[in-house]
């Protein structure tokens, strides 16, 4: 265990109200909302400066390092560019190596921010969550069916609705298609 | 200090710099604990909460004011923390390559974690959660925020909300209440 000093953090949010204790009072996690977690010490006084610093760095990455070599012999030119020259076949060689889990982990590594938050642009007045649970359960819905049969084509459309009714309360069934209508 | 006040100092170029700290000030505690909340590791959210408030910073220009300043930051630290936990579980499918360690190891290696064997388990169930649903589940139960003000935040309707917290709630007590 580190002997990084800790400082035992009680922040609290904005208490919105009573609705919010009521709607947890039978819950089993009710009690376990104290914060297991600790900062560093003196960790927010120190944050404001960071952040600033990091806006600063990011306003120095704007500016562009122009190499010159102007007065420069020859000998040096060519020798400058035959070790770009290496560094680009390198770099090249090291993307398009045939290696498929690096190239997907590399490919993840490049989705940015902005793909996101466009891919949740088609989500707009529809909450994922809801998809996410309805694969979820669905995905285990077809596990069980393939483990039970020979074939899917022995999953009826009562089968399915039987699943429904015992994976889903009528509330949210109802709920969900209220967000149907939405879209 | 009103959010137009705030965000004429930090237009002015004069005052920008002190307009933004003020800006930190105000919300850097509450938004670190949020994403703290949702992606558990200190290094991460530290990581996070900078990118948000260079986020924020480069934003205000292009800032309209359509909603309140809370409202906005809030829902840039709420993409922000989607999409990390979105990018973590990718790594978790690819064997071999990244920190492929459950959530239980991590923390028992974590010093800055000082939660019992109970808490615990509540952090294992709610990284299974799916990244939009325990990011709803986070708001409401540990942000305690009212469904209009998510609502507004998540650009997703109430009903929406209240089943997809209803479905989290339920799946973390179904795991809590295992064994």
């Amino acid at each position: 265990m580190s002997n990084r000093k800790m400082r035992k953090t009680t922040h609290r949010t904005v208490p919105f109200g009573k609705d919010v204790e009521k709607e947890h009072s039978t819950a089993p996690f009710n009690l376990l909302r104290g914060n297991p977690f600790r900062v560093p010490d003196g960790y927010f006084d120190r944050l404001p400066a960071r952040i600033m610093e990091t806006i600063d760095e990011e306003a120095e990455k704007g500016k562009t390092v122009i190499l010159i070599l102007r007065g420069r012999k020859w000998p040096y030119k060519i020798a400058l560019a035959a070790s770009l020259a290496f560094i680009a076949f390198t770099v090249a060689y090291l993307i398009f190596t045939p290696d498929p889990t690096q190239r997907l982990l590399s490919d993840i590594r490049q989705i940015t921010s902005g793909q996101l938050e466009e891919f949740d642009g088609y989500l707009v007045n529809f909450d994922e969550s809801l998809v996410d649970d309805w694969v979820e359960r669905k995905g285990d819905g077809i596990r069980q069916a393939m483990a039970d049969s020979t074939s899917l084509d022995a999953v009826t459309d009562a089968d399915i609705m039987n699943y429904l009714l015992a994976e889903y309360t009528p509330e949210e069934l109802q709920l969900n298609n209220e967000t149907d209508s939405d879209l | 200090m009103s959010d137009t006040e705030l965000l004429s100092l930090i237009r002015d170029d004069q005052t920008s710099r002190y307009g933004f700290s003020i800006l930190v000030q105000l919300y850097q505690t509450q938004l670190y604990w949020h994403i703290r909340r949702m992606v558990v590791d200190h290094d991460d959210a530290n990581d996070l909460v900078q990118e948000v408030f260079l986020k924020v910073w480069k934003g205000i220009p292009s800032f309209r004011e359509d909603s309140s300043l809370y409202t906005w930051i809030y829902r840039i630290a709420a993409n922000e923390c989607t999409n990390f936990l979105r990018k973590r579980r990718l790594h978790a499918m690819i064997p071999l390559v990244g920190s492929n360690r459950n959530i239980a190891e991590r923390l028992s290696d974590d010093p800055y974690f000082t939660g019992d064997a109970i808490q615990l388990k509540l952090q294992q169930a709610l990284d299974t959660l799916p990244p939009r649903q325990r990011l709803v589940f986070t708001m409401r139960y540990y942000d305690e925020m009212p469904y209009e003000t998510m609502s507004a935040i998540l650009n997703t309707s109430v009903g929406a909300l209240k089943a997809s917290y209803h479905i989290a709630a339920k799946k973390i007590e179904d795991s809590l209440t295992q064994d």
